[in-house]
């Protein structure tokens, strides 16, 4: 009797052991399916990346960095802080200074694994200052032009370098006109004289012709002038002429225009054909994906260099309209901001 | 009831519940096969959409190409694609305002088509392209947001539909699962209380046997069952009483018959007694007769 009742338990506490398991396992199979997506998400969990900002908040640039940070992040688990210097509303040497010594204090409290830094005064006055070839990786980006002038890249570092789509430009200046001779038009400033600089330096280019100019009246006298002399125009900026005017100056590039003009920056796309702008996404995503390879053990140091290769093409169909010029479609269709005709 | 009716009635049970287990399968099963149904044309139409979006695409390339190129054959395949879309799409689109939008905007992309055709064939002013080329890519878009508008519309109730098959197959599993566990359990129980009524009435059975055995005849079985083990307890205690009757006379005619025996044997001793003390009296008699023989022979000797 007491054999079989041993018999009887067994088959029934297997039975439903058998059935438990079934259960559990169908459970898991199907739970399987959608947790499979979140383990491989949240693989970072627990990881800390510090963005320090050389600027502000609603600064276009920082907010674009910004975002591309941001969407490299979403859903990966990585606790991310971001730290603004404001070193544009405080460009002085002292403010600066104190600035990074902020950042230093917020590494040390908030213990990153990870640091990204966007542009110059962050990468000089935080990394250089401080952080040079210690175990802290970095991951730097924005910076113009030439890196080795800090003497990166560190043990402990990677990063993207900055650097002006001028030669993307003019490729697409080129398509629309015969000559070869290029111009190039800003305002007179150390940052513009130092960008034609890194051009004719860096990227070889040859401009026959360049003006600097101080007010209104010598832009649109320069302008003018090299619609006669030159076959391809770059117009750098417009930042340091003090009574620039909007307005007139669109409808004096609308008379005046004769060559395919071209910017590097969209504010001043309403006096010029063409615009092909940097995209600050593309630093901030590289510098995302970047700290997640060092996350994943990828030492910085074996990460190259990099350059940024991203533009947003900008079209001014009433410029196009005054020259007589039709935009290939192709090239209509790729234009992020096009300026229609009235 | 019979033991054989119980089993059926047990087995009768089980099919019950499996039965209604069944059932409930059947209902979730069924409601699988009728979302099914809504799979096929939904998948058709989500197929047809993205043919279309595609479709969209290649008349961006063959515009770019007809501008570059203007070949005849580029400019008709170019003019035909509003109407070649309209008969595709408008087949399956039920809302009104839908199927209205979708009109607005192959009249507007016919149009600008129109348009850039006659622009590049005789330009005014070689720029106007460029307007044109923008209105037909903007309208271009506009269809191409309703269509995949209506695209993401079916996937959603594609997705809606594989969620609640996916819910109900869960169901079904555990169902499944479930009614296997439940249907062992009453079972099991069944099957339990069956046996445990059999074997105990039987046990019963034994245990009184053995106690017959040993002479208690008076002993009795409680069993109240109608079944086969009932009516063997019927006649088992049937049996014991006959015993016990049977054995009670058996007893009255073996006292009678000792007792008889008892007073055969009390007068055979008697008799054997008297036989004794007859024998004795004869022995004596033959003593003195021996000593008077003697007597009488010494006396005849003393005579001589």
């Amino acid at each position: 009797m007491t054999k079989n009742l041993i018999i009887i338990i067994i088959t029934v506490a297997m039975f439903v052991l058998a059935g438990i398991g079934g259960y559990y396992f169908l459970k898991q199979q199907t739970n399987d399916k959608t947790t499979n997506k979140n383990e491989t998400l949240d693989r970072y969990t627990g990881k800390k990346i510090l963005y320090a900002d050389s600027y502000h908040e609603g600064y276009a640039w920082s907010d674009g960095i910004t975002k591309g940070i941001r969407t490299v992040f979403e859903g990966t688990g990585v606790e991310l802080k971001v730290h603004r210097m404001d070193t544009k509303n405080n460009p002085s040497d002292d403010f600066k200074k104190q600035a990074g010594v902020q950042v230093k204090a917020v590494i040390e409290e908030f213990q990153p694994d990870v640091v990204i830094l966007s542009d110059d005064n962050a990468v000089n006055y935080v990394l250089v200052e401080f952080y040079k070839d210690t175990s802290l990786p970095f991951v730097y980006c924005g910076l113009n032009w030439d890196s080795s002038l800090y003497g990166l890249p560190y043990k402990n570092t990677a990063g993207m370098v900055e650097v002006a789509l001028t030669n993307q430009l003019i490729e697409k200046l080129k398509q629309y006109t015969q000559g070869e001779r290029m111009g190039y038009l800003s305002a007179d400033t150390e940052t513009e004289r130092k960008n034609l600089e890194n051009y004719n330096q860096l990227l070889q280019l040859n401009f026959t012709q360049t003006a600097f100019v101080k007010n209104f009246t010598e832009w649109k006298t320069a302008f003018k002038k090299m619609q006669g002399e030159v076959d391809i125009l770059i117009f750098e900026n417009n930042a340091g002429i003090p009574d620039w005017n909007d307005d007139e100056a669109e409808n004096f590039a609308l008379e005046n225009s004769k060559i395919p003009v071209g910017t590097l920056n969209d504010w001043i796309m309403k006096t010029v054909l063409i615009g092909y702008t940097k995209v600050p996404e593309e630093q901030g995503e590289y510098s995302a994906q970047t700290a997640l390879k060092i996350l994943d053990d990828v030492s910085p140091a074996s990460l190259p260099e990099v350059t940024n290769k991203k533009g947003d093409l900008m079209l001014n169909l009433k410029i196009a309209k005054k020259l007589n010029l039709a935009f290939t479609p192709a090239m209509i269709r790729a234009a992020k901001n096009i300026i229609k005709e009235n | 009831m019979k033991i054989g009716n119980k089993i059926f009635l047990s087995f009768l049970a089980i099919l019950l519940v499996y039965a209604a287990f069944f059932v409930a399968r059947e209902y979730m099963l069924s409601a699988i096969r009728d979302e099914f149904s809504n799979i096929l044309p939904l998948s058709d139409q989500s197929l047809i959409l993205s043919e279309q979006i595609n479709s969209i695409n290649s008349l961006e390339s063959e515009i770019n190409s007809y501008i570059v190129i203007g070949s005849e054959g580029l400019k008709t395949t170019i003019q035909d694609y509003p109407e070649e879309f309209s008969l595709k799409i408008s087949a399956f689109i039920e809302d009104e305002k839908t199927r209205e939008e979708f009109g607005m905007a192959l009249l507007e992309l016919d149009e600008n088509i129109s348009s850039l055709i006659k622009i590049n064939e005789q330009p005014e002013n070689k720029s106007d392209v460029n307007n044109q080329i923008l209105r037909v890519y903007e309208s271009i878009d506009k269809l191409k947001k309703l269509e995949k508008g209506l695209l993401e519309h079916r996937t959603d109730e594609l997705r809606e539909i594989i969620k609640n098959q996916e819910e109900t197959t869960s169901w079904i599993t555990k169902l499944s699962l479930f009614s296997g566990v439940f249907i062992f359990i009453i079972g099991f129980f069944l099957s339990y209380l069956l046996s445990r009524g059999i074997t105990k009435s039987i046990t019963r059975l034994r245990d009184a046997a053995k106690k017959i055995s040993e002479g208690k005849l008076d002993t009795k079985i409680e069993i109240k069952s109608e079944d086969e083990i009932g009516q063997l307890a019927t006649a088992f205690n049937e049996m014991a009483t006959e015993l016990k009757e049977s054995y009670s006379g058996l007893e009255q005619k073996v006292f009678e018959r000792t007792k008889e025996l008892e007073v055969a044997k009390k007068t055979l001793e008697e008799k054997l007694n008297d036989l004794e003390k007859m024998n004795e009296l004869m022995i004596g008699r033959e003593l003195k007769m021996i000593e008077l023989k003697k007597a009488i022979e010494e006396l005849k000797n003393k005579g001589d």
